[in-house]
């Protein structure tokens, strides 16, 4: 089998920086850092005659769409519904009392996932907009006291099961159904605290995905930090047996150091794609559990977010103030 | 309702009414003073320029410098800019001065901001840690030939009490980063201004007696080793002895506080106040030092450095800044020792309006905040204004000597003071520099 190979395509200077996407029917959105949400084409191009979303006072750091519909969430705390036809505002409410980091759609379309550093999970009808589950297990102090931040959230691929994890590293696993708490795991070295030199942390878990047969469960961020004043840890991926909640696997970038602030997998399902950044950005491409990426390349700016658009290994990545796209062979 | 302000730059009168004793021990250490810093700096002479009567007013005063060591964000504290590309996340929230907004991290001190002075205009020209944390601690740069006094030493030397049985600078920095940055010094005035640095403890090293040994023992030791001294500096009179005689009773002095560093003494609503953290315990302590007659504390709370992740960090340490903070100018008021106590909040520099890659903001001279309140300044005050996006002062552009003759003035010490050293006059700030005086009280 040939070697993959990861080519860059377009790229697209932008303003602000892009911290969300999600595709919709050909059409792909981004969330920034002006409060809106922007329509690009799968080249990562501004869509013509789409003007932004306008609904947020602060950063837009996720957006979901099905069914004609968008949401998008910010640090502002608000859950914003938008109609995609129209781009009409259909409903915004306060759906967490901090920051939003992340906003999840099931895989059937019916419940929405929101994650904030009010450090609950909450559920939500997709269609009424009504609140399923407040899913509350995350403490909400670091052990050093200081407030914690829920980043991530991610629905398992027969929606039965949803993952969420937090800065300190720990990574709980609920029923979707019942809002009951199925596993608690901990992956401490994706959260680094500098008692000595700095007095402060940095790290966390910043992105979740499961693997398409459901036997494992990838999350990502950094490991360990010599300095904390930026993100000097190497790109790090642990990988999570489901059943027995067994670490089985980790990577380490020999290459490439920061957060890994985006993971999902090939349309085929064959490799992980995990996307992030430093002072530079990368893309990595793993096997699953594997300790070695099968292939990294910098990309020209931090990423934040990357979607495939098409079977055919045609990728979106957003990120700070660029949109790019690429063709992975 | 708020107690009646004073002249400007002048504590309330009435709770500094100078006994005769203080009064005539006030003159004695200050002409012994003057014997000692010969002793010590071996070079220098002092005088002073302003009547004694202002001077002795000034010795019952304190300065508690919080020092934010590595570079605070002002948009994430002091001055922030919502909605603006170099605004960051967070939003802002109105204060206790109408018109006023501060960032939303900060809603204990919002709250409190009127009791405060605002500098919003500070142009420090300098970004690089060590040279501008010294810059900012001395209110200039050194010269080839000089390096300046910091402003714990003139103030330790300029408002340390007769009586004091404590010392008169004291320094708070117990992470490893950054520590050396600011190279403390008394300079010419001598190694008597010298600060006492606890970084590893709250409480001094050695300060304990020895087990098993009484507190006739201590006594015994101590009036023998005053005989012998005594002895000797009749057979050796110099300067350099009489300076170990007056190191020597400082420790002794030292010793007998052993309780003012144990925080336990405090009521527990008091700690509670404060909170556990390392910081806030520092702080506590400082208002302990400060109660105490020590005239100058700093304590540093590193580090600020958000080169990667800035929002994160400072959501990280800013409500912990804020609760500190609230808690300390809520105890000097209840206590009635914020008119006596100036209390000052800054660090080296702030950070850019540019926000990097990595989520980060990088050192900036050119555009920052500091705060400052009690003792001097005007209460409710906000001076300067930066641009809409932060990147440029606009109005009322102060630099490292203006607030550095500010912080002087505030405590009744004239910023136009010299210090003589050998034949050359050394003025505490540089000519031509003046203080802030819209915000003096």
């Amino acid at each position: 089998m040939a070697s993959p190979k990861l080519e860059l395509q377009r790229e697209h200077g932008r303003e602000e920086i892009l911290f969300s996407l999600s595709g919709c029917d050909g059409e792909f959105y981004a969330g920034g850092s002006d409060g809106r949400v922007h329509c690009l084409n799968p080249t990562g191009q501004a869509a013509p005659n789409r003007p932004p979303l306008e609904g947020h006072q602060s950063y837009v750091t996720g957006v979901a769409c099905s069914r004609g519909h968008l949401w998008s969430v910010s640090y502002d705390g608000l859950l914003n519904r938008w109609s995609i036809e129209s781009g009409r505002l259909i409903s915004s409410q306060k759906a967490h009392q901090k920051w939003i980091r992340d906003v999840q759609l099931s895989p059937d379309g019916m419940t929405l996932a929101t994650a904030g550093d009010d450090m609950k999970l909450r559920l939500w009808d997709s269609q009424t907009g009504r609140l399923i589950h407040n899913l509350e297990g995350h403490a909400a102090q670091s052990p050093q006291g200081f407030s914690s931040m829920l980043y991530t959230c991610c629905f398992s691929p027969d929606g039965a099961l949803i993952a969420s994890a937090d800065r300190i590293g720990e990574i709980l696993i609920w029923e979707v159904s019942s809002g009951q708490l199925l596993q608690r795991w901990h992956a401490s070295t994706m959260y680094t605290w500098d008692e000595v030199q700095r007095l402060r942390s940095i790290g966390g878990i910043r992105s979740l995905c499961f693997s398409p047969d459901q036997s494992t469960l990838a999350v990502g961020g950094m490991g360990h930090v010599q300095n904390v004043d930026g993100l000097g840890g190497k790109a790090r991926v642990e990988w999570f047996e489901l059943q027995s909640g067994k670490q089985v696997g980790t990577f380490e970038s020999e290459a490439h150091k920061g957060l890994i602030e985006g993971l999902q997998f090939t349309p085929q399902g064959s490799h992980l794609v995990a996307a992030g950044g430093s002072s530079k950005g990368f893309l990595i491409l793993l096997e699953p559990k594997a300790e070695k990426a099968a292939l990294e390349v910098e990309s020209p700016m931090y990423v934040h977010q990357a979607v495939f658009t098409s079977d055919q290994g045609d990728l979106l990545v957003v990120g700070h103030q660029k949109a790019t796209s690429w063709k992975l062979t | 309702m708020q107690p009646p302000r004073n002249p400007p730059g002048h504590c309330p009168t009435t709770e500094h009414q100078l006994s005769r004793r203080l009064f005539m021990n006030s003159l004695a250490v200050s002409l012994a003073g003057t014997g000692g810093l010969i002793g010590n700096a071996g070079a220098a002479h002092l005088f002073d320029q302003e009547p004694l009567q202002q001077q002795l007013k000034a010795k019952s005063r304190s300065v508690i410098l919080v020092w934010l060591a590595g570079g605070a964000s002002q948009f994430e504290t002091w001055d922030p800019k919502p909605r603006r590309s170099t605004g960051g996340p967070f939003g802002s929230i109105p204060s206790s001065i109408p018109g006023l907004h501060v960032s939303e991290l900060m809603p204990l001190m919002a709250r409190r901001m009127h009791q405060t002075c605002l500098i919003r205009s500070l142009n420090t020209k300098d970004s690089g840690h060590d040279t501008a944390s010294v810059m900012m601690m001395r209110g200039r740069k050194d010269e080839p030939a000089m390096r300046y006094p910091d402003i714990g030493a003139i103030l330790a030397k300029e408002l340390a009490r007769a009586d004091s049985a404590v010392p008169d600078y004291v320094s708070f920095y117990s992470q490893t980063e950054g520590r050396n940055f600011s190279k403390l010094t008394p300079s010419f005035l001598g190694a008597r201004y010298a600060p006492m640095e606890l970084n590893q403890s709250l409480m001094p090293p050695n300060l304990k007696k020895l087990e098993g040994f009484s507190d006739l023992d201590h006594q015994a030791r101590a009036e023998l080793q005053a005989l012998l001294a005594k002895q000797f500096a009749q057979q050796h009179a110099s300067p350099w002895v009489q300076s170990h005689a007056a190191a020597y009773a400082r420790v002794q002095g030292l010793m007998s506080s052993q309780s003012l560093f144990d925080l336990e003494k405090e009521p527990l609503a008091i700690q509670e106040r404060y909170g556990p953290s390392q910081f806030g315990r520092q702080m506590m302590m400082a208002r302990r030092l400060a109660e105490a007659g020590v005239p100058f504390i700093r304590v540093g709370r590193a580090w600020w450095d958000s080169h990667g992740q800035n929002f994160e960090t400072h959501q990280e340490m800013v409500p912990e800044l804020d609760r500190v903070l609230a808690a300390l100018l809520d105890d000097l008021r209840q206590r009635g020792m914020l008119d006596q106590t100036l209390v000052v909040v800054m660090g080296e520099f702030g950070r850019t309006p540019e926000i990097n890659a990595q989520l980060g903001r990088d050192h900036f001279s050119r555009a920052w905040s500091a705060l400052m309140a009690g003792c001097g300044v005007q209460e409710g005050a906000v001076f300067g204004a930066t641009d809409p996006d932060g990147k440029e002062v606009i109005d009322g552009e102060v630099g490292a000597g203006e607030l550095f003759a500010t912080m002087l003035e505030a405590v009744g010490i004239s910023h136009t003071k010299h210090y003589q050293f050998g034949q050359r006059p050394i003025p505490l700030v540089n000519y031509g520099i003046e203080p802030i005086t819209q915000v003096l009280s």
